[in-house]
């Protein structure tokens, strides 16, 4: 995981829950055959709502048709993002359209702990609401290391909590490899 | 200070006297479930992190129940069923339940063939209902599974949650897990049921109340007479819901009719635990349930809780009655209580969860007519056990809302998409609620079309 990004940011509402993340119809394809693996970066967020797909305007694909990968390198969310079922396949999806960060208020359990164990992408939490400050496709600047986030369309500039241990954890690329690399005996 | 039945057993299984909430411990699992939409995963992860001939933790505390994508022709469906199959024989798990009617190699092209006796196969249908059916809920116990409705088995007085992949990978191989002690809140329904008030009732009635994020990484312990007086199946109902408030997980203190159900099914040892009197809840919250009324959730959201009589009138297109929360027997002879003798007006779907319940549709009756006569000469379509339409899956899926269509339903999840299309309606209600609708063609409250002389879930 980078530690500074710039690109495009991607705009979302609350409750974006799993079914909008990776629609079922798709969970027959396995994370684990490379050539299927794919197919999650392909119809990522393809479940959200025609009005609510990129906000504000709200009819603008996560992932273009006929595309694996995002143009969007940054989520924006409001609150209790990725609730619902516990498919780790909902942030493999966004990771595999090319996407590691989501910034939003909160997150439900199950899909945090997915993103950090798995080694996904990183949930960061902002401390106020913040999405109505983006539009998708701003340019944007992220820095885990000084924790803010920047809309360089706008110039206004945004505190982010600090992921914590957690961003050891996601650097490593998931629990696995971070407990390989850090066995004391 | 005391602890919680929550806080009990994860300290017991992590070697401890006592934990508090916000801790992080490190915890043995006693069981693993997994199925087959997220199974093929962790196994992937499994062999990958821990090598091609790595043994699992423990091969009699995993349960892999396959019953997401069953009846389908998707292709990738059926290969992750043989992956599955492949693992069980490798590891020489005991606990596989394989959907036995569909030959190796799967049906090319085709949806596989309804199991022809349900008395005469090894698959176990919708896993949060095989899974106690078949002994592996018990008492104490921590069971992690690969589905976020693993909270049910909170019903049975054990620590019951949800996780993906790559940590039941972990699980497969270590047997152990990292948890967060979660906070408790503490719903006590006091009172009277109603016979027209189902557990599905009081468990929106709950999440209305705190908002569907309103329990997040928390415990959500439900108890009072009301909830003692329930059978198993709608206990488990409610824990079932745990996760529609975002709940980590539903717990019930287990009691007598606990103690009966799981020894009729398991000689496995077990252990109870009570929460003590001064244990300390973020919340607790006390309704009185001869005052409740048939409620619903309108979409798209489990939290968006309406009264039936608010929402009265709505005209549906469908009404759906199944999945591990609205798919049991006493979910099924509610409905069957209700629409006995009379025609649906609506297209009505009927998921029975599992094969046993399957069995309980020609084995019970009501007025001397079994509830599959009930249903058929009511205009019900049938179809065989599993998930089917709950998560809209594959297009071929049973009773999948393919279309923007207003569905009442007995399932748990109405998000966008949750039953196929995007902008189809889903309201979520009670077995009596969603039968009522579908006689009348528009959201009922089941008072307006029967009277019962008393609850149909309580405990004999």
């Amino acid at each position: 995981m980078e530690t500074k990004l710039t690109g495009r940011v991607f705009v979302l509402g609350d409750d974006i829950d799993t079914d909008q993340i990776i629609p079922a119809e798709f969970l027959s394809y396995n994370p684990s055959v490379p050539e299927e693996r794919k197919q999650f970066g392909r119809y990522a967020l393809c479940g959200v709502p025609e009005g609510q797909t990129g906000l504000p305007q709200g009819d603008i694909p996560f992932t273009a048709e006929g595309k694996y990968q995002s143009e969007f390198s940054l989520i924006v969310a409001g609150k209790n993002f990725g609730c619902g079922s516990s498919r780790e396949h909902a942030p493999l999806a966004i990771a595999e359209a090319g996407c590691q960060f989501i910034v939003a208020e909160s997150y439900a359990r199950i899909f945090y702990r997915n993103c950090i164990n798995g080694g996904y992408c990183a949930p960061l939490v902002t401390p106020e609401t913040i999405r109505a400050e983006f539009s998708t496709g701003d340019e944007v600047t992220l820095d885990i290391e000084v924790n803010t986030l920047v809309n360089t369309t706008t110039g206004k500039s945004f505190a982010i909590d600090s992921l914590g241990d957690a961003g050891e954890i996601i650097s490593s690329g998931g629990i696995f490899k971070y407990a390989r690399t850090h066995q004391t005996d | 200070m005391g602890m919680t039945i929550t806080e009990k057993i994860l300290a017991a299984h992590a070697g401890r006297d006592n934990v508090t909430p916000g801790e992080k411990v490190w915890c043995k699992v006693d069981v693993l479930l997994t199925h087959d939409v997220c199974g093929p995963g962790t196994i992937g992860i499994f062999e990958e992190e821990f090598g091609e001939d790595a043994s699992v933790f423990d091969p009699e505390g995993v349960v892999i129940i396959p019953d997401h994508y069953i009846f389908t022709a998707d292709d990738k469906a059926q290969r992750n069923i043989e992956i599955l199959r492949s693992f069980a024989a490798k590891h020489k798990l005991p606990y596989y339940y394989d959907p036995d009617f569909i030959p190796s190699g799967g049906c090319p092209g085709e949806i596989p063939p309804c199991y022809p006796d349900p008395r005469n196969t090894n698959y176990g249908g919708v896993c949060h209902v095989a899974l106690p059916e078949r002994g592996h809920a018990r008492p104490g116990e921590i069971l992690i599974g690969t589905d976020s409705h693993t909270c049910t088995h909170g019903a049975f007085g054990q620590f019951a949650t949800g996780m993906g992949n790559t940590d039941a990978a972990f699980v497969l191989g270590t047997g152990k897990t990292w948890l967060m002690v979660p906070e408790s809140q503490k719903f006590t329904f006091t009172g009277e049921l109603p016979w027209y008030i189902m557990g599905k009732d009081l468990v929106l009635h709950a999440i209305g109340e705190i908002g569907f994020d309103g329990a997040t990484y928390g415990a959500m312990e439900f108890d009072g007479e009301t909830v003692m007086s329930l059978n198993i199946d709608e206990r488990c109902t409610m824990t079932n819901m745990a996760i529609e408030a975002g709940g980590k997980n539903g717990i019930i203190a287990a009691d007598d009719l606990t103690e009966e159900f799981v020894q009729a099914r398991t000689d496995k040892p077990y252990t109870k635990y009570e929460s003590d009197p001064d244990a300390n809840y973020l919340a607790t919250f006390t309704y009185d349930a001869s005052t409740l009324e048939p409620t619903v959730a309108k979409p798209h959201s489990p939290g968006n809780r309406a009264t039936v009589r608010e929402v009265a009138g709505t005209k549906i297109d469908r009404s759906y009655i199944g999945s591990c929360t609205g798919g049991k027997t006493t979910d099924m002879l509610a409905a069957a209580m209700v629409l006995n003798g009379k025609k649906v007006t609506v297209d009505t779907f009927i998921v029975p969860a599992t094969p046993a319940v399957d069995i309980s549709l020609d084995e019970l009756k009501v007025d001397g007519k079994s509830l599959r006569e009930i249903f058929t000469e009511s205009g019900c379509r049938i179809g065989p056990a599993g998930c089917a339409a709950c998560l809209g899956g594959p297009q071929d899926t049973f009773g999948r809302a393919n279309e923007p269509l207003t569905v009442v339903s007995t399932t748990n999840r109405n998000f966008p998409g949750r039953m196929g299309h995007k902008e189809a309606q889903i309201y979520l209600a009670s077995p009596l609620t969603a039968a009522a609708s579908a006689i009348t063609g528009e959201l009922t409250d089941p008072r307006d079309v029967v009277t019962l002389t008393g609850p149909v879930g309580t405990r004999e």
